[in-house]
């Protein structure tokens, strides 16, 4: 196959929908439209894309690209191709013809100035290839280092660099005017000669027809002065698509002389949940199976913008039902789910609903005693009544503080045990307090002192270079991630290396000195931060906001603390209110829950607006944040699906499954069977939730994924079943003595309980926190009656439940 | 007679062959400085005149030279198993023989100052003696579990010491052919768990003239095998107690250890490459962690020499380039 | 990302003609029930196998299946003649040089990257885009009897990489790795529990997991009763991982990690695993390239030929592809610390045994090595001809409802020539 072919069959692989027939409803179609109506193209280069959209009986936009037609019917005039992508030939009037759905279309197209010579600009013709072709990748030429004697700025940070590069270093080989096609630049670019990054463009695309005729205009830098891009948008940037079908975009980028261009080929794009819809390298938006939201981003020379797709499942829902509401989460999610056709699941039962606020809430399980208690309890707000119930449990510090420390990084190899101890004790005397979440982060910002003293200053141990410290504080408290901006403009977001910097030269005051007392945190001096390009002093500033002439007098990071916790401040609260939810629900309104940034939206903002607002508003109570969203019907929905939602994890339809974690899952093992684990070096009775020391050696939680928090990454923790796990729950002594042990439940149950019906009643309330349905109590039954051995039947049946999903997964 | 001042070193000559050098060794009247390179072939210059003269034969690298004691051959460790002896004045040095000595790489080879033995080690974790004028094997030492990297004989003649890559140094007895024991030099060598290698051995071992100290330059503290991310490193050895003197290196110096020479004046120079390119030499006082001096290279030494004046070193280098420099003041 | 598949195993629309056409299909592939009932017999016959030994960090080309000896970028080892007439490999494997008869060697490989993870996601999948899933996957999906107790895709090796290697095909093909020959924890069933008793307990939790099931099921719940499923399997030929290989076998292979691992993988495909990959550890080699590759390949060199030998003497070598790989070669240019650094311009890859041509040599670099002369082929290549040659048409698109993709790179196909 020569290379032409393996590019096409390529390009093909990425689009492999196009084999397929798609749900094309065109029967259906009442009314055509071409997106936009006239065209005109300015100069040579002039592209533009046409949208040809259709409007169905029900009302719903559907992009018809793939079946229209299009042609020219002025071919000297203009030309289009089989993507609806015009082109200028000559200067005049023409027509382009779209024929679908049996009817036929015209656009009138103005071509101008189409044989004036094409005046380029390295900036705005060849950046953005170089940027399309992943050239300055940090993996190809953009790496630090360059590859292979060529070195590019990341992500186009540094046009005169870049220039310089291409057209002077290397004693001018890669550039070779009076024979563009020689050029080292086009020969290596296009495959012809060696390149270890392989065929980028090849000849047959006009990409490669523009880096020749820039090189043959004299290769120029263009006007310094000139014209730069403002904005990019989408169109559309909103639409309702089905399941299995696909959405032409189209990208125009908007330049600062006012001048627009479209951009659609060169622009690049990302989806923020493939499993929901991809899309290809020329804007073609393609959607799978699964009903839910996406938001497709597409990006050109740093500027951004986004197409939000809404899947709904199958048909309209014409009698959606009115569906009670505990608070105002419920109407917000319901609307979502009115608008994608899912029917939310039935509300959980009392034991369900138990089982799942106590892991929840304190990652414990209930004991038999409490579920039934529970069950036994006449009051109309009980749910809400065990939840303060629990907030008093020394479980719910243990559990809380357990979680942050994950996050906050408690490590005794790093920060010694006396020192990762009293940091533990700080985090858990605060949620067993329930001091405002913003006292909490501001105390550990502004630390100061012996460390004994303010224990929360071994937070600026975990890292202690202030770049990581800057990095570890928008991700942990903002959920923000802004290393990349360390090196270089952020490629997906917004953040700058002067934001970057900004945010660094908070913490650069901070020092740290051994004492007799041991150690002793303090700021000082006025060091200056600069800019590693520009060289310039860059002020201390919180993200986003202006950077003052002058760096603030004293100890900055209060600056920074008050900042934070400002009721304004547009990512603390939400961050803090994202994450919850993702504990509670499952799933974060934004996910990953520390990559909040603009081109990732939540899939129900207004659900995560509220949300923020309402913790905003209690003054940033934790214990009112878990009040509220436990409180609401969507989250004691049943886990079990209907017809409508069985495929969505996204939409909070219904409770979804999740494996405990580590810790959770080995303190319900002991104490459903009764029997305590022991753990070196704490004393007898603690459970895993209380280890604070995440490296306390021990292979069950090893093997279950506890972390070992040596990032601020939640992905640490680890949530993949495995061979191994299963043959530990199997196989491993520890798992059995707990079972057959005589002080443990089992022996107890099957002593207290002479009929094996109140005994296998008693086995499902410790093991399932459930009583067991009819048929489950009679095959449990036949199961006892069979057996020989009464006590070893009723360990065969708790190791079966011990093992079950309904036992090792939240539901 | 200007004296000798290390601090005062500066290059006096420089040589050039377009590949990289691998080692070097100026013969004993200091007439001429032998080279080997990352080809297969060994190059000699006449110090005086620049003259080049190639020294082909082996079929692969190499690595060790060394001299009869009547200074009449050069005597070559290829990696090709064969040990050359040349004549190393004549116009055009032909080997006169290229011996099969050892299954894969020759790493070292030495002759005894009384002109009857000559040592050499490999890659099939042997020592061998051989009779200097008849070339055939007296003594076969089995014992190094991995590839033995340099052999040195004691001045006193009747102990040999070889070092293998584990920083195991044996002594043998010439006389019984017997190990006799064993020195540590294990902090010369790494395991790299990531990599699951074992990195170090000493790349050049030779003792003081008076017997009393064994330096063997290499490498210690490995922290990534294969990203060559570990100290140079010469480690000193007490002849008398077998133990770890001292270790002589300057702070973090990330590298090689490649050629080590005690001066009769009492002061050690070695020869390093930095990972990142370049190298140094270094001068050491045996009493003193880091040198009193250092002086830059412009590329990786790779090998080191001093000239029967005492006053003249040459190294060789990663860019190709045999250096020349004196120890004394600039003229 | 997990995905979840409740895909059905229909594998008759998937093996193509060539398949049958050459012989390779046996009742026992086409029938599964009766792999079951008698595995040994059938398997040898019929049960097409993978050996794949990976060679971790990027073996060099120049100091093995391409070597360049006396070239600017030689390097010291020099080249010795193989059992094929005319095809020279590098010294450091005598042992493999005398059983190049049954292999054949691509040395035109040019994967276009120079990043570890990137290129072996190529040679494992074919493909350079994320999702797919690897070559032993797709092997354990294709060609594994469904009666067989073992995972259809075992990796040995001493570290762990963590890959989604099964993709969407789902965790039944993923594979299950092994610190060498080591038996994983826990693989006994404990004395006091009986064998009544185990069967059951299983029995009553996969009711308990049926009912939970209906409540919802999830890619994670999926992967949860897998893990089971496996466990079970592997305890019942836990023998497999117990008995110390006899003295003979010691001594033909050797002792260390890699022979023993080489003589597990022997008996895992004599006991009907589909993909058996080894993982051979230490060949980045930024220092040192030439002791380092001296060790390296002096460990790889008669393990290795010794497993060809076992092969062919139990005829296994006919129906049992082997393939030796890397995510790359190695530079040409030796750097200032005697290491080569990453290359993915040239490198070569050496394979045999079912369905390909031995004795071959496919393509061919330039005199010093530093690009592709001749034939050059992606790991896109490779992959399709590693399934052709075992019979699998993979132009056909996988079995994976609702969204097919070809099992092959579309924009790739088979190196023909290598085909038998």
């Amino acid at each position: 196959m020569n290379r032409l072919q393996a590019v096409a069959a390529s390009v093909l692989a990425t689009c492999v929908w196009l084999v397929f027939p798609l749900m094309a409803e065109e029967a259906d179609v009442v009314e055509v439209q071409v997106d936009p109506p006239t065209i005109t193209l300015q100069g040579p280069a002039a592209r533009h894309t046409l949208l040809v959209t259709g409007k169905t009986t029900s009302g719903r936009l559907q992009d018809l690209g793939d079946t229209a037609t299009f042609h020219s019917d002025t071919p000297d005039v203009v030309s289009v191709d089989q993507r609806g992508v015009a082109r200028p030939l000559s200067d005049g009037q023409g027509t382009i013809v779209v024929e679908v759905s049996g009817r036929t279309l015209t656009v009138p197209v103005t071509v101008a100035n189409s044989a004036s010579p094409r005046e380029f600009s390295f900036v705005n013709d060849v950046m953005p290839l170089l940027d399309k072709f992943g050239c300055n990748g940090a993996g190809c030429h953009g790496k630090a280092e360059g590859q292979a004697g060529f070195k590019l700025s990341v992500f186009n940070s540094d046009p005169v660099a870049d220039y310089h590069a291409i057209v002077h270093q290397s004693r001018g080989r890669r550039v070779f005017r009076a024979a563009p096609e020689q050029s080292l630049l086009l020969l290596k670019a296009s495959g012809t000669k060696p390149h270890g990054g392989g065929v980028r463009v090849p000849p047959s695309m006009p990409e490669y027809d523009t880096l020749r005729d820039w090189l043959a205009a004299g290769a120029p830098y263009g006007d310094d002065a000139e014209a730069r891009v403002d904005r990019i948008t989408v169109t559309p940037g909103k639409r309702v698509l089905t399941t299995h079908s696909r959405q032409q975009l189209r990208v125009m980028a908007y330049y600062t002389d006012g001048r627009i261009r479209d951009v659609t080929r060169l622009a690049q794009y990302e989806s923020n949940n493939p499993g929901l819809a991809s899309i290809n390298d020329f804007g073609l938006v393609t959607t799978l199976d699964r009903p839910g939201q996406v938001a497709l981003r597409a990006g050109f020379m740093n500027r951004f913008a986004m197409f939000q797709g809404l899947i709904p499942h199958g048909e309209r829902i014409d009698q959606y039902p009115d569906l009670p509401e505990h608070n105002f989460i419920d109407g917000l999610v319901y609307k979502k789910l009115r608008a994608l056709n899912i029917l939310p699941s039935e509300l959980a039962d009392d034991a369900e609903y138990a089982r799942r606020v106590y892991l929840d809430v304190i990652g414990t399980l209930p004991s038999a005693t409490e579920v039934q208690g529970f069950l036994n309890d006449p009051s109309s707000d009980r749910r809400a009544q065990l939840v303060e119930r629990l907030f008093q449990r020394p479980e719910y510090a243990d559990y809380w503080a357990l979680k942050w420390s994950d996050l906050l990084g408690v490590q005794r190899k790093a920060l010694g045990h006396k020192a990762a101890y009293a940091y533990y004790r700080w985090i858990r005397e605060n949620f067993a307090a329930n001091q405002p979440y913003d006292d909490f982060v501001r105390e550990i910002i502004t630390a100061q002192g012996a460390l004994l003293d303010v224990p929360q200053a071994n937070f600026y141990k975990v890292d202690s270079d202030p770049g990581k410290l800057a990095s570890r504080v928008a991700q942990t408290f903002l959920g923000l991630r802004i290393e990349c901006a360390q090196c270089h403009h952020h490629p997906t977001d917004i953040w700058t290396q002067t934001d970057y910097f900004g945010m660094q030269s908070f913490f650069t005051q901070v020092k740290k000195r051994g004492t007799p007392r041991g150690e002793v945190l303090w700021t000082e001096g006025n060091p200056q931060t600069k800019h590693p390009r520009s060289g310039q002093v860059v002020h201390p500033h919180p993200l986003g906001t202006e950077m003052p002439e002058e760096a603030a007098e004293g100890d900055r990071r209060r600056i920074l603390a008050s900042w934070l916790s400002d009721p304004t401040n547009p990512w603390f609260a939400k961050n803090l209110a994202n994450r919850m939810w993702a504990h509670f629900m499952g799933r974060g309104l934004i996910e990953p829950v520390d990559d909040l940034r603009a081109t990732n939206p939540a899939t129900n903002p207004e659900l995560l607006t509220a949300l923020s607002q309402s913790f905003i508003d209690s003054d940033y109570d934790l214990r009112q944040l878990i009040r509220t969203i436990t409180q609401s019907r969507v989250y004691q929905l049943s886990s079990t699906a209907n017809a409508s939602n069985r495929l969505d994890e996204q939409n909070y339809s219904h409770a979804l499954l999740r494996p405990l974690e580590a810790e959770v899952l080995l303190d319900a093992v002991s104490q459903a069977t009764g029997i305590a684990e022991k753990f070196e070096g704490v004393p007898s009775g603690y459970r895993a939730i209380q280890l604070w020391d995440s490296s306390v050696s021990h292979y069950f939680l090893k093997l279950f994924g506890r972390p070992l928090r040596t990032s601020a990454c939640v992905c640490e923790r680890l949530d993949e079943p495995n061979v191994a796990q299963a043959l530990h729950l199997m196989n491993s002594p520890d798992i059995h003595q707990k079972l057959r042990h005589e002080g443990g439940t089992l022996a107890r149950l099957v002593k207290t309980h002479d009929d094996d019906e109140s005994l296998v009643h008693a086995i499902y309330l410790t093991f399932f926190s459930r009583p067991p349905f009819v048929a489950e109590k009679t095959r449990a039954l036949e199961y006892l009656q069979q057996a020989s051995d009464r006590r070893t039947a009723s360990e065969d049946l708790a190791w079966s439940m011990l093992c079950s999903i309904e036992f090792i997964f939240r539901h | 007679m200007t004296a000798i001042d290390p601090k005062q070193i500066h290059q006096t000559a420089e040589f050039q062959h377009e590949r990289p050098l691998t080692t070097c060794r100026i013969d004993p009247r200091g007439r001429f400085v032998f080279a080997g390179a990352e080809d297969l072939n060994i190059y000699r210059w006449e110090l005086e005149t620049g003259e080049k003269t190639t020294l082909s034969g082996h079929e692969s690298w190499v690595r060790g030279m060394d001299f009869s004691a009547d200074g009449q051959w050069l005597l070559s460790a290829g990696w090709d198993g064969r040990v050359g002896w040349w004549p190393l004045g004549d116009r055009q040095p032909q080997a006169d023989r290229l011996l099969k000595a050892h299954e894969g790489w020759v790493r070292c080879v030495r002759a005894r100052s009384d002109g009857q033995l000559i040592a050499t080690c490999g890659n099939d974790n042997l020592v061998k003696v051989w009779d200097a004028g008849q070339r055939e094997t007296v003594w076969e030492l089995a014992g190094h579990q991995r590839h033995v990297y340099s052999v040195d004989f004691h001045p006193g003649g009747r102990f040999l010491a070889s070092s293998d890559l584990m920083g195991i140094v044996k002594v043998w007895d010439l006389q019984t052919g017997k190990e006799t024991r064993t020195l540590d030099a294990s902090v010369m060598t790494g395991y790299d768990k990531k990599f699951a290698a074992d990195m170090g051995g000493a790349r050049d071992m030779r003792f003081s003239t008076d017997g009393q100290l064994l330096a063997c330059a290499g490498v210690t503290d490995v922290r990534n095998a294969f990203g060559g991310i570990q100290g140079a490193l010469v480690l000193l050895l007490d002849w008398v107690t077998g133990k770890p003197l001292r270790q002589l290196k300057d702070g973090d110096y990330q590298g090689v250890g490649w050629g080590v020479r005690f001066h009769p004046a009492g002061f050690l120079v070695a020869a390093a490459a930095h990972r990142g390119g370049g190298g140094v030499l270094w001068f050491f006082h045996p009493d003193q962690e880091k040198p009193f001096h250092t002086f830059p290279l412009k590329a990786c030494g790779r090998g080191l020499d001093m000239a029967p004046d005492q006053k003249t070193l040459v190294t060789a280098q990663a860019d190709g380039y045999l250096r020349v420099y004196l120890m004394t003041a600039q003229a | 990302m997990v995905r979840r598949n409740r895909g059905c195993n229909g594998l008759d629309h998937v093996i193509s003609r060539r398949g049958f056409t050459a012989g390779g299909m046996s009742a026992a592939l086409a029938l599964p029930a009766l792999a079951a009932s008698a595995p040994h017999a059938d398997l040898r016959r019929g049960h097409k196998r993978i050996l794949q030994i990976y060679l971790q960090g990027g073996v060099s080309q120049f100091e093995s299946w391409d070597p360049k000896p006396g070239t600017l970028y030689g390097g010291p080892f020099r080249a010795i003649e193989t059992s094929v007439p005319g095809m020279r490999i590098c010294e450091l494997l005598p042992h493999t040089a005398q059983r190049m008869h049954h292999l054949s060697l691509v040395r035109s490989v040019n994967l276009k990257t120079n990043d570890h993870g990137v290129g072996r996601k190529i040679m494992e999948r074919g493909r350079r885009q994320e999702g797919y899933p690897y070559v032993g996957a797709v092997a354990a999906k294709y060609f594994a009897p469904t009666g067989n107790p073992l995972p259809g895709y075992i990796h040995i090796s001493t570290r762990g990489l963590i890959d989604d290697t099964d993709a969407f095909l789902g965790p039944r093909y993923a594979q299950l790795r092994l610190e060498g020959v080591q038996p994983p924890e826990n693989i006994r069933r404990l004395p006091t529990v009986t064998s009544g008793s185990f069967r059951r307990r299983n029995l009553f939790r996969l009711r308990l997991n049926q009912r939970a099931a209906r409540r919802g099921q999830t890619a994670r719940t999926d992967l949860y009763n897998g893990s089971f499923e496996q466990a079970q399997q592997l305890m019942s030929r836990r023998s497999l991982f117990e008995k110390e290989p006899p003295a003979s076998d010691l001594e033909r292979y050797g002792t260390h990690f890699f022979a023993r691992n080489c003589i597990f993988a022997r008996n895992l495909l004599e006991q009907g695993v589909t993909c058996v990959k080894v993982t051979h550890h230490g060949y980045d080699t930024h220092a040192e390239n030439f002791n380092f590759h001296l060790e390296q390949l002096g460990e790889f060199d008669q393990p290795f030929a010794t497993l060809l030998d076992d092969l062919h003497a139990r005829g296994l070598l006919e129906s049992t592809l082997v393939v030796v790989m890397s995510e790359f070669g190695r530079t040409p240019k030796i750097n200032r610390m005697y290491g080569r650094d990453h290359w993915g311009a040239s490198l070569s890859v050496a394979l045999g045994g079912c369905g390909i041509k031995p004795g071959m040599i496919v393509g061919k670099t330039n005199h010093q090595g530093t690009e592709v002369a001749d034939r050059e082929v992606d790991g896109g290549h490779l992959f399709h001809t590693y399934f052709q040659a075992l019979g699998l048409d993979t132009t056909r698109p996988h079995e994976k409802p609702g969204n097919p993709v070809p099992i092959g790179d579309p924009a790739m196909a088979p190196i023909d020539e290598l085909l038998a």
